[in-house]
């Protein structure tokens, strides 16, 4: 059984359906990339998964419950979290302090128990200390363990939104763009991480992005959204060959020969382009 | 609050140093201020006494035998509104909003300890009580009803509120705090309108200083246990307050709230659980200023939160609101700077201009120039720092 | 600089606005009187007038339950009268007061009229507002049956000492036209405050507590009291300060109501011309912390602390005044004549002197059967302002019973104005009553007391130091 399910999402902004009957079905301990132009509606779709909106329509299970209609702390409890295409870090606490904010929903001490520090409470702490700084060993930033959030350098700060995801032990992960903003060297040790989320710790990854390089090389699914429309679905080969992908990208009838289109790189050039060349950002 | 951040590894036992130097810094910031505020405007009393005692003959005698019992009367009152100032401030760092019904739940804690003085000594309970055990039991019980009440009013005239303009929920906790005056107004009735604390015969003084004055006797400077139990209670709330939010896991979550709401729901913090938990808090410590206040003035009204509750807010802004330490530091300059302004001016205009009239107008002219020259505070930082 | 520049403007501005309105007055204060000042020579040729002796022994004070108070001046003087053992002073019959010819009006079937009421009822100074609210009801049921009206009413109202508040009040009770008389103020302040709509409405006000000598000296006609004037009452403290306490040095507060600060006037001009050092005269609307206001006092370390108020403010003040190890007599005016002082300030209230226009239960031998018709009814002990609310609605029912005769049916309320102005002297709970042309009662009774217990339950077993008969000054 797949470990998530949405089926015929729809969600509508006054005039405007921004996701449109959208269904994704993801396995367990799968990489699945969701793809497509700008404006398609695939972080639209992350905000309705991870609870921020409500589908008008639809069904969204994780291990068969249904998680429409939960609040996102809830959401995040089953065990779906996520990272943001803008970086969204709690900039005036340290960098272990944010994992730790990430670990709030798997710590059991009451209310009581907070407030009288007894000694259940202490063990709770310093066990999720280190639990913390095993997690920053992860993602390679425990070095950096003390310092304010906002001090790190850009790459670094995507390692601890990714780190601070984990926290919770999901067993889902949506990343919304991880890769960026960032030059060669720091995509591959990206992809590297993305990789190990699911060797290592076994956990399924959902992942938006637009550098087809880092897509095609690690997804077992890509999901295409045009329009708020999921216009093909399938294997990495299957998508670089299909028309209507070319087309979502490039428009009707044109057969681009450039590598980057106005909708943003094609994914058969991408595939096709020498891992050198720069990949386009959002 | 900027946690400040050290540049080595964090082993266990340098956690606990850590964060013991960073619950205790505010201490010394504290002290800082008050040793610093009294200075200045000792100072500055000085030089104008200097200045008049031309026209007025014993003028820098007068200022000078009164300047001590002028900094302990300023004490007294800037740790009244620092302690006051804490619940605005804390509220005001998560939500950014200013919970005007403050002033009216610190009140009300005030009331909670009498009414429970008041049964106490009716079950002849009270005299067999000993005097401090008294103020704990208050402190904690009329914690308990104010942050009860802080959270019901978050619940029932803020939460319905908080997607609505800035000015709305500003509106509600204006009525608010007129429905409490009210409503403790008619509970207690016209014969409890003044509520007098019970007599705990705690009124040791402790004498400090002895001065000769030009009236003849010795002017004996002393500070009261009533004055010295505020203080230390409050310096007690700060510390404990900067624990909470700095060190526990309620306290991480608090933060994280104020400083991204919707991202910390994702990361599984239930949001309104914490906004309800902070209002708690901020209210259970207005209403522990509340007791403390009845304890050293004795008496108390429904009305002795609107004033008190202003010129905690003026503190608030003035140390920068939405800091913790910056509260404090507010609430004992604006103390200090009233009790001057109230003696002194009385004492250089010869009695032309009532001092204690004016000293209201000195701290809401404060309040504009901070506004004008520094909004951000005298801790505060240029970019709002958030609890 | 355009910061600096825009905050110099403000304090320009600001500036300006103070020197415009001179010192500030807060909106609850009014102007003080200066009546007060201007009428000390007149003050002491009618109170000497009115002497029956004047005795220039000093006695000391000694514990008993009453003393003399004798005061030995060659200017001016308050006279002295040789008070008994707890019976009536001197200038009352000495009598319980024979039932006198109330006028009967069961002939006209007068109905559904009523008499208005403000006072305090809720907030600090609740206690004066209902025990006058007290006063007034049982006279208007006792004496109205009596007198044959076919149910006369009181329309209470609650002025919550405020002076806006007593303004709007006046104007619903000038509206009634059913109203045919006033009971009120407690306040002096408010009372100066809704005069001018009663005597727009052609209204009678008489007060049971109104002291300040503005009332009747602005209100001719319209306004008429049953107690002392603070012009008097100023001068009976000072002696009492100058002459029982030997003060040297005084300290003098108020409450900046028209009342507190007339009161505190008074008594600064006074001691002033007997030589006394007045250490300082400050004003405070203070209700709870006195911190700042004890400090300079601390400094100045006077004798005698007076300070013009109310019990609800005094009260506090004396509890921090003792925990500050300030041991100075504190003394005040009639304000602070409530069980309440003693309940706010406990045992530290013991030894404060007050004195005051009304008098001990003991010194109204008529009131022995109001008194207890007055505790059985409401119980509580009859106190101030209870006696004079009573005599006041009486002076209404009076002059509403002598109009209506008159006008042979229900009056107007002209008529009962004019009426009033004819009720000469008649017998009330708290002797004899005589009004004169300003309004004023005339001779008026003030007597000094002292606290002697922390239980606001003895607060009836006050010591009477001295008692001071007096007529009210000449304009």
């Amino acid at each position: 059984m797949a470990l998530f399910e949405a089926k015929d999402v729809k969600k509508r902004f006054g005039g405007l359906v921004a996701v449109n009957e959208v269904s994704l079905s993801v396995d367990e301990r799968s990489i699945v990339s969701v793809i497509g132009p700008n404006g398609a509606g695939k972080t639209t779709f992350f905000n309705i998964v991870t609870g921020i909106y409500q589908p008008d329509e639809g069904t969204i299970t994780l291990n068969g419950r249904s998680l429409v209609g939960l609040r996102p702390d809830q959401i995040a409890a089953f065990g779906i979290t996520r990272t943001f295409q803008n970086i969204r870090l709690f900039n005036n606490m340290t960098v272990l302090e944010n994992v730790l904010v990430g670990m709030h929903t798997r710590l059991n001490a009451s209310v009581w128990q907070i407030l009288l520090h007894g000694s259940g409470y202490r063990r709770e702490e310093r066990q999720a200390i280190e639990r913390g700084l095993d997690l920053l060993e992860f993602v390679n930033l425990r070095h950096r363990a003390d310092d304010l959030a906002r001090s790190l350098a850009y790459g670094e700060q995507r390692r601890l939104e990714i780190g601070r995801a984990l926290a919770s032990a999901p067993k889902l992960i949506l990343l919304d763009e991880p890769a960026a903003g960032m030059n060669p060297q720091e995509t591959e040790d990206a992809t590297d991480l993305i990789l190990r989320l699911r060797d290592q710790l076994g956990i399924t990854v959902v992942l938006i992005e637009h550098d087809m390089s880092l897509v095609m090389e690690i997804s077992e699914r890509i999901a295409v959204l045009d329009y708020g429309r999921m216009i093909a679905e399938g294997t990495p080969k299957e998508i670089r060959h299909n028309p209507r992908v070319i087309e979502a990208y490039l428009g009707q009838g044109a057969a681009g020969t450039r590598g980057d289109t106005p909708r943003g790189t094609l994914p058969a050039q991408a595939a096709a382009a020498n891992p050198g060349a720069p990949t386009s950002s959002t | 609050m900027a946690v400040k951040a050290q540049a080595q590894p964090l082993a266990s036992r340098q956690a606990s140093v850590g964060t013991l130097r960073q619950v205790l810094a505010p201490i010394g910031q504290i002290f800082v201020f008050v040793v610093g505020s009294s200075l200045i405007l000792g100072a500055i009393v000085l030089v104008l006494a200097l200045l008049l005692s031309r026209t007025q003959a014993n003028l820098l005698s007068g200022v000078l035998t009164v300047l001590p019992l002028v900094i302990i009367d300023g004490l007294v009152l800037g740790f009244l509104y620092a302690t006051i100032a804490l619940g605005y401030t804390l509220v005001y760092g998560v939500l950014e909003f200013i919970n005007f019904a403050h002033g009216e739940i610190y009140m009300v804690g005030a009331f909670v300890g009498g009414g429970l003085g008041l049964w106490l000594a009716s079950q002849g309970l009270l005299a067999a009580m000993h005097p401090l055990l008294f103020v704990v039991f208050a402190l904690l019980v009329a914690m308990t009803a104010s942050g009860l009440l802080a959270v019901g009013i978050e619940r029932f005239a803020y939460r319905p509120l908080r997607n609505a303009p800035r000015l709305v929920p500003l509106i509600s906790a204006i009525g608010v705090s007129l429905v409490l005056q009210d409503l403790v107004r008619l509970l207690a009735g016209p014969s409890r309108f003044n509520l007098r604390y019970p007599q705990l015969g705690l009124s040791r003084r402790f004498q400090l200083l002895e001065i000769p004055t030009a009236a003849g006797a010795n002017l004996r400077v002393a500070i009261d246990s009533q004055s010295l139990i505020f203080i230390v209670t409050s310096l007690l709330m700060l510390i404990a307050l900067n624990y909470l939010i700095n060190v526990t896991k309620l306290g991480k979550a608090i933060r994280a709230v104020a400083q991204d709401r919707a991202t910390a729901s994702l990361m599984g913090i239930n949001v309104n659980l914490i906004i309800a938990m902070t209002f708690f808090i901020g209210g259970a410590l207005g209403g522990g200023a509340g007791v403390l206040f009845g304890v050293k003035y004795s008496t108390v009204n429904p009305y002795i939160g609107f004033i008190a509750g202003l010129k905690a807010f003026t503190a608030a802004v003035l140390g920068g609101i939405g800091n913790i330490t910056g509260a404090m530091v507010g609430g004992i300059v604006l103390g200090l700077l009233e009790a001057f302004v109230s003696t002194y001016l009385t004492l250089f205009t010869g009695g032309r201009f009532s001092g204690p009239d004016y000293a209201s107008v000195a701290s809401f002219l404060i309040l504009i120039g901070i506004l004008i020259f520094r909004p951000s505070g005298l801790l505060g930082e240029a970019t709002t720092q958030k609890v | 600089m355009k910061r600096i520049a825009s905050f110099v403007m403000l304090l320009v501005l600001l500036a300006s606005a103070l020197a415009a309105c001179g010192a500030a007055t807060p909106a609850t204060s009014t102007a003080p009187s200066t009546a007060a000042g201007g009428t000390q020579a007149s003050v002491a040729a009618s109170v000497a007038a009115a002497t029956t002796a004047a005795s220039a022994a000093a006695s000391p004070l000694a514990a008993a339950t009453t003393e003399t108070m004798a005061t030995a001046t060659t200017d001016t003087t308050a006279t002295t009268t040789a008070g008994t053992d707890g019976t009536a002073v001197a200038g009352t019959d000495g009598t319980a007061v024979a039932e006198e010819n109330l006028p009967d009006v069961s002939a006209l079937n007068l109905s559904g009229i009523r008499i208005g009421y403000q006072g305090p009822l809720s907030g600090p100074q609740a206690q004066f507002g209902t025990t006058g609210l007290n006063g007034a009801q049982l006279a208007v049921e006792q004496l109205g049956e009596q007198m044959g009206f076919q149910g006369v009413e009181i329309a209470q109202f609650d002025d919550q000492a405020t002076e806006t508040v007593g303004a709007s009040n006046a104007n619903t009770i000038a509206a009634d036209q059913n109203i045919m008389c006033v009971v009120g103020h407690i306040n002096s302040g408010v009372a100066l405050a809704a005069l001018p709509t009663y005597r727009d409405a052609n209204l009678v006000m008489i007060s049971p507590a109104n002291t300040n000598p503005r009332v009747t000296e602005e209100f001719d006609g319209t306004a008429y009291r049953l107690v002392g004037r603070d012009d008097v009452q100023g001068v009976v403290a000072a002696d009492f300060a100058v002459n029982e306490l030997q003060a040297k040095n005084a300290y003098v507060l108020h409450d900046q109501t028209a009342y507190g600060e007339g009161l505190a006037t008074v008594f600064r001009d006074t001691l002033e011309e007997r030589g006394v050092t007045v250490a300082g005269f400050a004003g405070t609307q203070e209700q709870s912390v006195f911190d700042a206001v004890l400090t300079p006092i601390q400094a100045a370390n006077p004798d005698v602390i007076f300070f013009g108020g109310i019990y609800s403010t005094v009260g506090p003040f004396i509890q921090q005044l003792r925990e500050r190890g300030i041991e100075a007599t504190v003394l005040g005016g009639d304000g602070l004549d409530s069980p309440d002082l003693t309940r706010l300030a406990g045992e530290t209230a013991v030894g404060t002197n007050y004195v005051s226009v009304s008098g001990p239960a003991s010194a109204y031998p008529q009131a022995a059967q109001f008194s207890e018709d007055y505790q059985s009814q409401f119980n509580a002990p009859a106190g101030y302002p209870a006696f004079q609310a009573y005599d006041a609605a009486k002076a209404c029912l009076l002059a509403i019973a002598n109009a209506a005769t008159e006008a042979n049916g229900k009056p107007t309320r002209e008529q009962v104005e004019a009426a009033m102005e004819d009720v000469d002297t008649f017998q009330g709970v708290t002797g004899t009553v005589t009004f004169d042309e300003e309004g004023d009662r005339s001779p008026a009774t003030y007597y000094v007391f002292e606290v002697v217990s922390g239980d606001p339950e003895n607060w009836g077993q006050n010591t009477v130091a001295g008692t001071v008969e007096a007529e009210p000054p000449a304009e």
